[in-house]
């Protein structure tokens, strides 16, 4: 694959562990040890992925997402021992792309960085039609059907479907998809997104009650999962 | 039958007195009898009434004048020794002599009275004062106590006094002053949880309850007390609020005093009312402690959860990547990128077991079963081993080491010393960038061992050198690598069981020095020879 990735970590076993896993997973990997480090790094040499870790010895991770974001839209995936869901929702907003709680499995991290990676490569083609499962979505034609049957969707849904879907694998806080489909005035009114939520999940999803399509982030937000099997 | 003559000796006295006095006058005058007017006479035997009313009661006071009035009749109006009357203006006289008389006794007494009493509310004001006075001064309660029956034995000038507080039914002597009281006598807690029930005083013959040290074994199993018999030899008050009983009041007086009359009982009263009140105020203070350690052993185990969790997760995190990494199919692992691997869980299995050992050092430390295995040693063969542990942590950093070649063997526990070493030197690379210079050395100084870890870190703000001691303490500060607030205070806790010091200091160009001391042993002492140590 040959994608890089940049490790930003204070700690020096973790940096050594990722480095040498994601290596032999063919990544080209580099590693900062602090947050001016890993700046200067994105900026001269921009990975395709970053991962971050929030406990920086001199800026904080969600500054270091907020300074790449002002020029960068790189898939950046946080790496964290703060498990609360406000450190994930403060990152997320921020404009981190997923959010990993240490201790976690190489497999997941390798996961995650793969999912990362399509959704840039996806959002570079620009495609019109996206594609999960039997799911389609036509964005030029405000299209939704699945397996060849159109799906009815009020305007709110459709545009609610449509902000999971292009942003699918991305964790979206509530804060975020209340902001982007009902505005800025709606941000605090999560039992909308909810029933909403809940509606769509009744209009796409094969068993409502076990979603596979829109998973819940519990206190967090939504992400639409990108590696349905077709 | 003792004590019944005693006390009508005691009330006849003021009599004798009294009447003496008019008596010795008698003979005095009775040479002038003929150059003194009639008058004259019965103005100085008034002055002698007065006199004597001034320092006696109304009883004797009545009496001397009436034996004026006969002294008068008997020896100075003529016709003499004879209690007739020869000129009838003389009766009159007389009569008004024996009225003025009484009349003046009765006023000097009321007035005498009235000026005794004001003196005694002075003094009980004074003495009140006085020991509100010595309870502010007083921290806890037992000296706000011990206070209490100092006063009172003092002021009573009693043999003993003492308060009892009642605890889980029990009575327990909490300030004693002059000999303890045996509480053990069944007789003393029947009468005292009467006294605390009823409210009521109550008295206790002494022949009933041994003071220490005992008399008579044996004591009767059935007690023997009035209610509020001033005349016993144990006086017992009740201690309690208008809410809660607390305890007794007992005072005992020394053999042959007078019983206590109706202002001391009502002074004791007001002593026991103030016992009652420091008990009180003291329970409330003890009732809001007791919450306020809730609250902060609350803040103190959120801390620690929140300290653990990040400490254990962080090496966790490098350890399950590592070995998921291993575990995933399908990658040629080269030799090297094996050994990386297997390092990284080595090396941050070691610093789990660090972790957790400190923190069984320090619930060992807290509940106080910590004992320093102590042995000869150098001090310069922990600090190798010390700097052995944290090979790995140090990596990186320039560490400089200088141990003077002048320090003798000396007696300390090896593994605790060089757990001490450990914790400082991870702290001092934990707080500065790799690159920078960490030094350790120790020293003589001032008859002790001194040993220094000093780096070129963040350090700490001012003032916060000696909390940062504290257990789970840390300083909350952006951009600082966060840390469990364990190791230094196990630090400390290792320093104290052997009886040194350890203390932080600001460097002058950042950084933070920890020097801590142990005691080198005296120039008499020789290191570790066998007997000695089978000696012990």
């Amino acid at each position: 694959m040959g994608a890089r990735v940049l490790i930003v970590d204070d700690e020096p076993q973790i940096r050594r562990a990722l480095r040498v896993g994601l290596q032999a997973n063919g990544f080209d990997v580099e590693v900062a040890a602090n947050g001016e480090t890993a700046l200067d790094y994105a900026a001269g040499h921009p990975p395709d992925v970053l991962i971050l870790d929030l406990g920086l010895p001199d800026v904080d991770g969600v500054e270091v997402v907020r300074q790449i974001r002002e020029w960068s839209a790189l898939p950046i995936i946080i790496l964290s021992v703060r498990g609360a869901e406000r450190d994930k929702v403060v990152a997320l907003d921020a404009g981190a792309d997923d959010y990993l709680t240490k201790p976690f499995g190489m497999d997941e991290l390798l996961a995650r960085i793969r999912v990362a990676l399509r959704r840039t490569a996806g959002q570079a083609r620009g495609e019109p039609v996206l594609e999960f499962g039997d799911l389609r979505i036509d964005l030029a034609a405000r299209l939704v059907t699945r397996a060849g049957h159109e799906v009815h969707l009020t305007p709110t849904e459709y545009d609610l479907l449509r902000e999971l879907a292009t942003n699918a694998g991305k964790v979206l806080t509530h804060g975020m998809l209340l902001t982007r489909v009902w505005g800025p005035a709606s941000a605090d009114a999560t039992n909308y997104l909810r029933v909403y939520v809940n509606q769509l999940r009744h209009k796409i999803e094969p068993n409502p009650a076990h979603p596979r399509l829109i998973l819940t982030e519990p206190g967090v937000g939504y992400r639409f999962r990108a590696d349905v099997a077709g | 039958m003792r004590d019944v003559t005693a006390l009508n000796w005691r009330t006849l006295r003021p009599y004798g007195g009294s009447l003496l006095l008019v008596a010795a006058v008698t003979p005095a005058l009775l040479p002038f009898r003929l150059h003194l007017n009639i008058l004259n006479v019965a103005l100085i035997y008034l002055i002698v009434i007065t006199v004597v009313s001034l320092r006696t009661t109304t009883g004797p006071g009545i009496a001397a004048s009436v034996l004026a009035f006969v002294c008068f009749d008997f020896f100075f109006v003529p016709p003499y020794y004879t209690f007739s009357v020869a000129r009838p203006d003389h009766v009159l006289a007389l009569f008004v002599f024996l009225g003025i008389a009484v009349v003046v006794t009765q006023l000097v007494i009321r007035l005498r009275a009235r000026t005794e009493e004001a003196l005694r509310r002075g003094r009980r004001t004074a003495v009140l004062y006085d020991l509100s006075t010595a309870l502010i001064g007083e921290a806890g309660l037992d000296q706000m106590l011990q206070a209490i029956v100092d006063r009172v034995r003092e002021v009573f000038a009693l043999e003993t006094c003492a308060v009892l507080l009642q605890e889980g039914g029990v009575f327990r002597q909490r300030a004693t002053a002059g000999q303890p009281i045996d509480v053990v006598s069944p007789n003393l807690a029947g009468v005292a949880a009467w006294a605390l029930d009823k409210r009521q005083p109550a008295g206790l013959s002494r022949t009933r309850v041994r003071i220490r040290p005992p008399g008579r074994p044996g004591a009767p199993a059935a007690w023997n007390f009035t209610q509020g018999r001033r005349d016993r030899d144990l006086f017992l008050l009740p201690v309690a609020t208008t809410q809660r009983p607390l305890g007794v009041l007992v005072v005992a007086r020394r053999p042959g005093e007078p019983a206590l009359d109706d202002e001391q009982v009502q002074l004791l009263a007001t002593f026991a009312n103030q016992a009652a009140l420091a008990i009180e105020r003291s329970l409330l203070t003890e009732e809001q402690n007791r919450a306020e350690i809730l609250a902060r052993s609350d803040e103190l185990k959120s801390a620690l959860l929140s300290a653990v969790s990040h400490d254990l997760r962080t090496p966790l995190a490098s350890i399950k990547a590592s070995a998921t990494s291993l575990l995933q199919d399908g990658i040629a692992w080269t030799d090297e990128d094996r050994r990386e691997l297997l390092t990284a869980i080595d090396e941050e299995s070691d610093r789990l077991n660090r972790l957790v050992a400190n923190l069984l050092d320090l619930s060992r430390i807290e509940g106080g079963a910590l004992r320093p295995e102590l042995g000869w040693y150098d001090i310069g063969e922990a600090i190798d081993a010390a700097v052995e542990r944290t090979r790995a942590v140090l990596d990186g950093y320039v560490l400089e080491v200088r141990v003077a070649d002048d320090l003798p063997a000396m007696r300390f526990d090896f593994v605790k010393v060089v757990q001490v070493l450990v914790n400082l030197l991870e702290n001092a690379a934990r707080y500065s960038p790799p690159g920078s210079h960490v030094s350790l050395s120790a020293r003589r100084r001032d008859g002790e061992l001194e040993v220094v870890v000093r780096d070129e870190g963040i350090g700490v703000p001012a003032g916060e050198e000696q909390r940062i001691f504290d257990k789970f303490y840390r300083v909350e500060a952006r951009n600082r690598p966060p840390g469990s607030g364990i190791g230094l205070a196990v630090c400390r806790g290792f320093v104290e069981a052997h009886e040194g010091r350890i203390w932080a200091e600001r460097g002058d160009r950042g950084g933070l020095t920890v020097r801590f001391t142990l005691p080198l042993p005296a120039v008499a002492e020789t290191p570790a020879p066998a007997p000695r140590e089978a000696a012990r």
